[in-house]
């Protein structure tokens, strides 16, 4: 399902040249929960980042699916986001001036769905997170908790295939987080959906399939 | 789409209402400004009545007397040949100056030469400087006259209340009557029609009412009262004064293409007329000068000579002032907007990340800023409908009556839609090209 040959990643500027991603090789099939652990700095989110197609490897494959991946940054690749990635991010990255409704809505938006069809999915998805009757309310009106299940009905609204998760129980307590990850723990099981978690926690990560350390941008198990 | 996109831009308007206040502001105001200079373009320039018709008009203001002066410069020249000494002499003739008279026509004037003119088909002589003062109930009444023939009643489409202009008979038979405008008619006999027949004073004269109009509310046809040029006898045979006098020629063609060969004729015209005996002493060029009527308010505008060129000045300034009214805000509302756009980068981030291209993000800012520009150009529509009104009853610009027509709402509303496109694109393109990862990073 994703594939990463030999991938590095080096910032470059005019004094220095940071390697944030040293030769990472991995792969995961399809609805498999892999998690992505390491100190804060070690390009945990770089490496989703390319995962997410948000960001180019400096040199290396990713393959995603059975297609062959447009150029980054055009809007073939923004379409490919659309269709087949769900983003989950630590801050929840909800927009403040729409509602709860108006935000699962979004990936929605850029793929020409009518507006009432738009509403009926978005309150599904809404509705499987257990915030149907949040629908009107804005971000600021939420909890946490209640922010990144609506992060998470905004991921899963279009029905990608892959999920990937930046510490989406980074901001949380431990109550709050465990519903979350129940959440995402029942879409793999449930939905087969394939899904990419990066955590600080221990706990968390156990609960997935697999396993990946990285220290220092290199792979260490 | 863009439903969604309207939603969100008034969400976001309604966010930060200190924000919104000050840039509604600066858009009402600057809307209002430019929508004030439209009207008072529109009102003097525009084709309302009385001057529908003015782009088949040819005006000829006035005349125009010269003499140039030369200088003979005499060079000396020796040279030797055959042991003599021979002296060579030649000279040139350089400018040395001009003297120069300009003023309006006299009557007689335009009646020998330019009472025909082959593409016009109907002119008029008119004199719009003379003032008397009447007496009303004991207070003064300042009367600003029209002197002209019947013609003026056919070439202007003044707006009649009531009664008709005077015609061809009761120009030739000296017949006293008068067309007056309506408010004159209320400070003369205190109602603003039903006053036909009424006598009104001027001149020692007592002028009988038979037609009330509308002002014109214009500079060039500004006046209170209108008789036939035959009681005009300041101005009438009086023929040693070189041609000048009080009065000016318009001619009007049968289409706008008739404006060049007008214009033409008259030329060609002047071309064989000589300057009047009487003159010549003083003066060896004679010179007037058809204008359209665009080149002639640029002329009385810019006070200058050539009113061909101070037209493509005017437009100058025009365009460069209006340039800049518009300028100034939009670098204003571009800076606040690029400040405010940056404070939702995350916004961009998300929506990039879900698979907004640029142009869905270049589209969704710039239609969030047209939104504000066009609620901005309604509280400008309301600024300037107010100032309008309150020049028009205060009577700040004298007789002149400020316009609003459908081509003012329809310039008001592009001006709008330019504004919002400048000050949103930069801002609006600036986001777009942002990186999704860094977007994403700032809080």
């Amino acid at each position: 399902m994703i594939k990463l040959e030999n991938v590095n990643k080096v910032y470059r500027t005019k004094t220095i040249e940071t390697a944030a991603l040293k030769d990472i090789n991995f792969s995961v099939e399809k609805g498999e929960f892999l998690s992505i652990m390491g100190p804060s700095g070690c390009g945990k989110s770089t490496l989703l980042n390319i995962i997410g197609l948000l960001d180019e490897p400096t040199n290396g494959i990713v393959n995603i699916g059975d297609t062959s991946l447009p150029k980054y940054n055009t809007r073939a690749m923004a379409q490919f986001r659309n269709k087949q990635l769900g983003f989950i991010f630590q801050s929840f990255h909800l927009i403040p001036d729409l509602s709860v409704r108006d935000n699962v809505e979004l990936p929605l938006l850029y793929r020409n769905v009518s507006g009432k069809d738009r509403k009926m999915m978005a309150e599904q998805a809404l509705e499987s997170v257990g915030l149907k009757n949040r629908v009107t309310h804005f971000p600021s009106q939420l909890s946490g908790g209640q922010k990144q299940r609506v992060a998470i009905a905004r991921a899963i609204v279009g029905n990608p295939e892959i999920i990937l998760a930046d510490e989406p129980t980074g901001n949380l307590d431990s109550v709050m987080g465990n519903e979350v990850m129940d959440i995402l723990l029942r879409l793999n099981s449930e939905n087969n959906t394939t899904i990419i978690m990066v955590t600080h926690d221990e706990n968390m990560a156990k609960k997935t399939h697999k396993l990946m350390r990285l220290y220092d941008g290199q792979q260490v198990a | 789409m863009l439903f969604n996109y309207i939603k969100l831009a008034i969400r976001v308007l309604g966010r930060n209402k200190f924000f919104t206040a000050i840039s509604l502001f600066g858009i009402s105001f600057t809307l209002a400004l430019l929508m004030l200079i439209l009207s008072m373009i529109e009102t003097e320039v525009g084709e309302t009545p009385p001057l529908s018709e003015k782009n088949k008009m040819v005006l000829v203001p006035n005349l125009n007397l010269k003499r140039m002066y030369y200088d003979t410069i005499y060079v000396y020249d020796t040279t030797f040949l055959n042991k003599k000494m021979i002296v060579d002499t030649t000279f040139n003739l350089k400018d040395a100056g001009s003297g120069n008279s300009n003023n309006e026509f006299a009557h007689w004037f335009l009646e020998e030469h330019l009472s025909s003119v082959p593409n016009a088909k109907s002119h008029t002589f008119f004199n719009r400087n003379r003032v008397y003062n009447s007496y009303v109930n004991n207070s003064k009444v300042e009367l600003k006259a029209v002197y002209t023939d019947h013609q003026f009643w056919e070439v202007f489409d003044f707006q009649f209340i009531e009664g008709v202009g005077f015609n061809e008979q009761m120009v030739s038979n000296e017949e006293l009557v008068a067309v007056i405008t309506d408010d004159l008619a209320d400070q003369y006999f205190g109602r603003r029609s039903n006053v036909l027949g009424e006598i009104v004073e001027m001149d020692n004269r007592n002028f009988k009412v038979i037609g009330v109009i509308k002002p014109a509310g214009m500079m060039l046809l500004t006046m209170d009262i209108s008789v036939p040029y035959t009681h005009d006898h300041i101005d009438l045979k009086n023929r040693d004064d070189y041609g000048f006098g009080s009065y000016m020629a318009l001619y009007m063609g049968d289409s706008e293409d008739a404006v060049p060969l007008m214009k033409e004729d008259i030329k060609f015209i002047n071309s064989n007329s000589e300057v009047p005996a009487e003159a010549q002493a003083d003066y060896d060029i004679i010179e007037f000068k058809p204008y359209s009527f665009p080149e002639t308010y640029a002329g009385q505008l810019l006070d200058m000579d050539d009113e061909v060129k101070s037209l493509q000045i005017m437009k100058w300034v025009i365009y460069s002032l209006i340039g800049f009214l518009i300028l100034l805000p939009t670098i204003n509302l571009i800076n606040l907007n690029v400040s405010r756009i940056m404070e939702r980068s995350s916004e961009i981030g998300v929506r990039k990340a879900f698979g907004a291209d640029r142009t869905n993000i270049l589209i969704q800012f710039i239609v969030e800023n047209i939104v504000q520009t066009l609620l901005g150009g309604l509280l400008g529509f309301a600024l300037a409908f107010l100032a309008i009104y309150l020049i028009n009853d205060t009577k700040l610009m004298g007789d002149v009556v400020l316009k609003i027509n459908f081509r003012f709402f329809f310039y008001s509303i592009v001006i709008c839609l330019l504004f919002g496109l400048l000050s949103g694109l930069l801002p609006a393109y600036r986001m777009s090209k942002m990186h999704v990862v860094s977007a994403l990073k700032q809080k």
